[in-house]
């Protein structure tokens, strides 16, 4: 697969974001998604998961069912997302009315020496739509904001993107920066 | 011992969400305790052994407050074959990195939740309480 004419991680994530009408909790996976997610748009909403990898998707539920009037958005690598694959069973489970997991895929394990991840040549559109069902799971460029209000959710977005050629910007936050500001967006 | 509570909790208007892995449940509770709300995890021992990488990397790194209630498997009262490498296992690794509390399964205090919460949100971690057959 040529991915040369992809966007950028940063430009998937802000494509995305741009799908809502308000901004939606946003809970990054460690590495890249969390460094692109806060070039893309920072926000207090963000959550930066600097921790465990794969996890994302996981603590987006909690966020889920802690905010169930607000909508959350997982956002996780390909790689991180293979680690953490029955978190998607799960939340599918859950009925999750207010959660959708972005999975930006690049092929590669972007802070580990850009080595190939395992999953490189799954269909992830494919496996959404076993998990969420044939409405529950599109590619992001078949989205527009009309469309994404009518999806239920829980529900799937397939980002297909470019090997970053810049280097991964610094996170620049403590766990500790992250929680609090985090803590202040969800009381609000 | 955690079959007949995780019924009531089904049952239950506690919001209640079975993860078909141990690990996505830290993530689940490191997400509800992000948001300032408080989330019990029910798990056996074995499986808190699987998620020992998301306790310490999330739930310790963030300095998150929720209640870990486990079933200590493969204690004296408990000798099940299959069970003692789950035992010496969380003794081995469990303890020497979180505080547990042990109590008897068949004797818990009423208040024991509730003071796990003070407890986890004065030390800013998770409290683990295991729960043991005895005797």
């Amino acid at each position: 697969m040529s991915r040369a004419n992809l966007p950028s991680q940063k430009e998937a994530i802000a494509s995305a974001l741009a799908l809502y009408d308000t901004r939606p909790f946003t809970v990054a996976d460690i590495g890249s998604q969390s460094a692109w997610l806060k070039a893309a748009s920072h926000d207090a909403r963000n959550l930066y998961v600097s921790g465990p990898m794969g996890l994302a998707s996981s603590v987006a539920l909690g966020v889920a069912a802690s905010r169930p009037n607000d909508q959350v958005l997982a956002v996780c690598g390909d790689g991180a997302l293979a680690m953490n694959l029955s978190s998607l069973v799960t939340l599918q489970g859950a009925r999750t009315a207010n959660l959708a997991v972005l999975v930006v895929a690049n092929g590669i394990y972007e802070y580990t020496g850009s080595l190939p991840v395992p999953t490189r040549d799954l269909d992830w559109l494919l496996l959404g739509r076993g998990i969420f069902g044939a409405e529950g799971c599109f590619r992001l460029e078949d989205l527009t904001p009309e469309k994404w209000k009518t999806v239920k959710r829980p529900a799937m977005i397939v980002a297909d993107i470019a090997p970053s050629t810049e280097k991964t910007p610094a996170l620049g936050m403590t766990p500790m920066q992250i929680r609090a500001a985090f803590l202040d967006a969800a009381k609000a | 011992m955690l079959a007949e509570t995780i019924r009531l909790c089904a049952a239950s208007d506690i919001p209640y969400i079975p993860c078909a892995r141990e690990e996505e449940c830290i993530g689940v509770a490191c997400g509800a305790a992000m948001c300032g709300e408080r989330a019990v995890v029910l798990v056996q021992n074995a499986g808190l052994l699987n998620s020992l990488g998301a306790f310490a990397t999330m739930a310790l790194r963030y300095q998150l407050p929720f209640v870990v209630l486990t079933t200590n498997r493969g204690v004296l009262a408990d000798p099940n074959s299959y069970d003692i490498e789950k035992f010496m296992a969380f003794e081995a690794s469990v303890k020497p990195l979180t505080p547990v509390f042990s109590y008897p399964a068949s004797n818990l205090p009423a208040d024991l939740v509730l003071a796990a919460f003070k407890w986890a949100e004065a030390a800013r971690r998770p409290a683990v309480i295991a729960l043991e057959k005895s005797l």
